[in-house]
């Protein structure tokens, strides 16, 4: 999987999960993800369709899923995940920019089918660390 | 001709394995897990813009300079920082950069970088009042913090709203103590 192919199918096959380098981690070596509550919805894993593609990649996702309230270092990963996946399914929030596959009150959910590929931001460009 | 009809055969996709369960981690990843929580603390947060581009950008790829990703060890945050690891383990011990520990090693995730590098930029002066500090009883630096904060609230007059409220953010963590 490459990084043109994951931003060839951002929105309508993929979304992008922003997490940090730990987070990140449990994702690709566990299937872990830390579902949080959003202002949109209650508790789950949220994800964009903005697509990592360049440094301003990082300050888009600080503005518009962060209300500006994240540094950098929280979002240098974008975990892609299928936007559906047999029953999971990404459901669109009020907020154009924002999915949530809803999780109940599950802060630690183990979640196997839907994790794609992961690209970190270097600094300067996206790279494809690891893919399913 | 075995081989000839395994060939013929359509091969059909695996049906991918779709799952949700809570989900049950090591206690190392509970570990990192939790530094990432402390990563998103308004105190870390706020040293952020202060660090310098090139500390930023090792923050974000250390595996550049160390050739691995997180967790680094007292040794690669010495290499990274400049600081000697005696340095790194000195602070680490007192609490000023975050870690964790497996087994008798002291563990740093990006949290750790960060307050490693704030570290390396304090003056003289500054880390030889955080030493002294360090020393201090809690009641004796409950006051000296209550002193600082009369002397912040007295100068945020007149800067903007928004920038005070950044600014003072990390003193409103200790009242979810």
């Amino acid at each position: 999987m490459t990084l043109g192919q994951l931003q060839a199918g951002a929105g309508h096959e993929f979304l992008f999960h922003y997490t940090d380098s730990a987070r990140a981690d449990a994702i690709i070596e566990e299937r872990c993800f830390v579902s949080g509550p959003g202002v949109a919805r209650g508790f789950g894993i949220y994800a964009t369709d903005i697509m990592p593609s360049g440094a301003e990649t990082i300050e888009d996702v600080i503005v518009h899923c962060f209300g500006g309230d994240a540094t950098p270092a929280e979002v240098s990963h974008a975990v892609a995940v299928r936007r559906a996946s047999g029953e999971l399914q990404f459901e669109q929030t009020d907020d154009p920019y924002q999915w949530v596959l809803p999780t109940g009150k599950l802060e630690l959910v183990h979640i196997e089918g839907i994790y794609v590929a992961t690209a970190q931001f270097t600094g300067s460009r996206w790279v494809v660390i690891d893919q399913d | 001709m075995a081989t000839a009809r395994q060939d013929s055969v359509v091969k059909q996709p695996v049906p991918r394995r779709v799952s949700m369960s809570p989900a049950e981690v090591s206690p190392e990843l509970r570990e990192r897990l939790d530094q990432a929580q402390v990563l998103r603390d308004p105190r870390v947060r706020a040293l952020w813009p202060r660090l310098k581009r090139s500390q930023q950008q090792a923050v974000l790829d250390p595996s550049t300079a160390i050739g691995h990703r997180y967790p680094l060890s007292s040794g690669e945050i010495a290499q990274l920082t400049g600081m000697s690891e005696r340095q790194v383990r000195y602070w680490a011990d007192h609490g000023l950069i975050v870690h964790w520990r497996k087994g008798r090693r002291r563990l740093f995730e990006t949290v750790g970088l960060i307050t490693a590098f704030s570290i390396t930029n304090a003056s003289q002066n500054e880390l030889q009042f955080y030493r002294g500090v360090m020393e201090d009883s809690v009641v004796k630096l409950a006051a000296k913090v209550g002193i600082l904060t009369s002397l912040l609230a007295s100068r945020l007059e007149g800067i903007d709203p928004s920038e005070a409220a950044e600014l003072t953010a990390p003193l409103g963590e200790l009242t979810h103590r």
